[in-house]
């Protein structure tokens, strides 16, 4: 009853935060016929543009550090088909070397939430909410897989993705095709790795979820309550430092995941659960030592408003 | 760790270096597919680089609780790329062609084969087979992230899931015997399976087997009568190889003994050619003691007397080398 009321009060004010107005969404362009492979095609130019920040993944030991990576992507759908042109800079190519064992490939990832009005946790997925995942890694054939959590990715029954990729002078552009699926859903979410790096497995960098914006789908709308948060960001602050939480979530500490990038990975709702149910799900790697904090709802409200203003 | 471990003794005194066992092992596992390359088993000599080159300063294995970083091998500098040869200019062609290799290699196993260390008359150089250690704690499978490795139950044997694996290559950076191989065409990492299909049958491992020195002994280690708890626990003469990796290997080597110096004037000093310290580094302090126990043995049977531990080392018949547990009505 009370979580209703705040729910309720929720709807009623205006966010500070919401994904709509953060831009978190990938509008999907419809087409006659089947979206076109080649990442020149002038077809491209028809579906808008959009920037979608990839962070560094700071719960994967060695990493990529540093800045955030500035991903493109746009959206095809036509004759029963989805199609995702993916452009982003990496100065050095790296494709998969039949002579080396040392080496490591770039390669790039689309994956798909389960259609519900809750998102899973951005990195895989997890028990219960299954991820669909299209994997390119230059110089290979693409690869459909699925995943429920960390250490779960497997082949996924189905015809793998086609794919096309160019090789431009500081990066790669990268069109990734398939039957557009019912369990697409309703959020998408990116990750590069980058093979001058050693990147492979959690040495990446990844975007959030954006919104599916698809012509026959859910709404974006559906996930209404994950994507706001109406909490004031320097009572969160506060409250962050009240209650200890960088003695364990500080970069440099490593006994909780560092949240220097939460605000950019994460959704207000994926945060809200973390707070109030940290147990329901953990990242690997990291004891399950944060306990259930005594929080009223509107300084849990505050402490989400505060994670999502550190990118 | 497992129920029951399987284990391997090398007599390094036996050895002669012939490669019969690396060619069993390649022939059988290794000889296709984009493991040309690899040798799950193969002899090198020491002192040397070895193979991978400089294997042991690749870093891996454990400190205390913590996996130590380690490097992985190139294939064309540190494990050699199999050269083509002229096969049809030296063997089908007219004229006197002689067969060579297309290709100048940089690096291969036994790459430095026979030259050792030390100066004449006092050179020295022993034979030391490698595979994979099948350890008690092996770092290679607390490095992946997918548990994509796993130890046998009923025989310690360690396995990579091909399934599971995705080419991540943390387990071949974890092991500090550099005994796992990433396999660039399939993008996936492979290694010695202890011949399980042919342990499950009752068959010796093919290294094993066909060692013409019968330098090889196998057993599990929870068998009394086998020549692993004999030589290791009993005798103390059969070592691990570099223990202070912490992966605790189940691969023992008996140590080489060797003839003695020369000084300047051309008379045996007594003291031994290969240097204590430097089989201390391989096989960590007890090496002394193992050595003398040796040296001890040899001369009583020298002097007509019996000794149980060298009819065990020379192993007058083959089948008693192996302890699999074999299935009924199964030899190998």
């Amino acid at each position: 009853m009370r979580r209703a009321l705040v729910w309720l009060a929720l709807l009623l004010i205006v966010p500070p935060w919401s994904a709509a107005e953060s831009g978190r969404t990938i509008r999907v362009v419809e087409q006659a016929g089947a979206p076109p492979l080649d990442p020149t095609d002038l077809a491209w130019t028809r579906a808008p543009a959009t920037s979608v920040a990839l962070y560094p993944q700071a719960t994967a030991p060695g990493g990529p550090g540093g800045a955030v990576l500035p991903l493109e992507a746009r959206a095809l759908h036509g004759a029963g088909r989805l199609a995702v042109r993916l452009a982003w800079t990496d100065a050095h190519e790296n494709s998969a070397d039949p002579l080396a064992t040392h080496r490591f490939a770039d390669a790039v990832a689309v994956q798909f939430a389960p259609a519900g009005k809750t998102l899973p946790y951005v990195g895989m997925g997890e028990p219960g909410q299954p991820v669909q995942i299209w994997f390119w890694r230059a110089g290979q054939p693409a690869q459909r897989l699925a995943a429920q959590g960390f250490g779960s990715l497997a082949r996924s029954p189905g015809a793998a993705p086609e794919m096309r990729a160019r090789r431009t002078a500081g990066g790669w552009e990268v069109v990734l095709r398939s039957e557009a699926d019912t369990r697409l859903g309703t959020a998408i979410a990116f990750a590069a790795w980058d093979g001058a790096e050693a990147g492979r497995a959690g040495r990446k960098r990844l975007s959030a979820w954006q919104a599916l914006d698809i012509r026959g789908g859910p709404s974006p709308t559906a996930l209404g309550a994950e994507a706001v948060s109406s909490g004031d960001p320097v009572r969160g602050a506060r409250l962050y430092a009240e209650h200890g939480c960088v003695s364990c979530h500080a970069p440099d500490v490593g006994l909780g995941p560092s949240l220097v990038h939460a605000g950019g990975i994460h959704w207000p709702g994926y945060l809200r659960r973390a707070i109030l149910e940290p147990a329901a799900f953990r990242v690997p790697g990291y004891a399950s030592a944060m306990p259930a904090l005594p929080l009223h709802m509107d300084e849990v409200e505050d402490l989400v408003a505060y994670l999502m203003s550190l990118h | 760790m497992s129920t029951r471990q399987l284990a391997m003794v090398i007599d390094l005194n036996k050895c002669i270096g012939c490669q019969t066992c690396t060619l069993a092992c390649k022939s059988q596992w290794t000889d296709r597919g984009g493991r040309e390359f690899m040798y799950w088993n193969h002899v090198e000599t020491k002192p040397g680089k070895g193979f991978p080159r400089d294997w042991e300063a690749a870093g891996g294995g454990w400190e205390n609780d913590s996996l130590k970083p380690g490097k992985l091998p190139r294939l064309v500098e540190d494990y050699g790329v199999p050269a083509d040869f002229n096969y049809d200019a030296a063997l089908f062609e007219p004229g006197d062609k002689p067969l060579r290799p297309l290709d100048a290699m940089q690096w291969g196993p036994n790459w430095e084969e026979d030259q050792g260390a030390g100066e004449f008359p006092n050179g020295y150089f022993f034979y030391l087979p490698r595979l994979c250690n099948h350890c008690t704690q092996p770092a290679c499978l607390a490095a992946c992230p997918r548990q994509a490795i796993y130890k046998r139950e009923q025989d310690g044997i360690v396995l990579i899931d091909q399934e599971r694996c995705r080419g991540y290559r943390y387990c071949v950076a974890a092991c500090p015997y550099k005994k796992i191989y990433f396999n660039p065409l399939a993008g996936k990492s492979e290694k010695c399976i202890f011949c399980y299909p042919r342990v499950e049958k009752g068959v010796p491992q093919a290294c094993a087997y066909q060692c013409v020195g019968r330098a090889r002994h196998v057993a599990y280690v929870d068998d009394a009568e086998g020549a692993v708890h004999q030589l290791v626990s009993v005798w103390k003469v059969a070592l691990p190889l570099h223990a202070e990796y912490g992966t605790q290997p189940n691969v023992y080597y008996v140590p080489p003994l060797s003839p003695p110096t020369f000084d300047a004037d051309g008379k045996p000093t007594g003291q031994p050619r290969i240097p204590d310290d430097y089989l201390q580094q391989l096989f960590g302090p007890a090496v002394d003691t193992a050595l003398a126990t040796l040296q001890q043995e040899i001369d009583k049977k020298a002097r007509g007397e019996s000794s149980p531990l060298m009819d065990l080392l020379i192993a007058y018949r083959h089948g008693d080398m192996f302890r699999l547990s074999r299935p009924d009505g199964v030899t190998p």
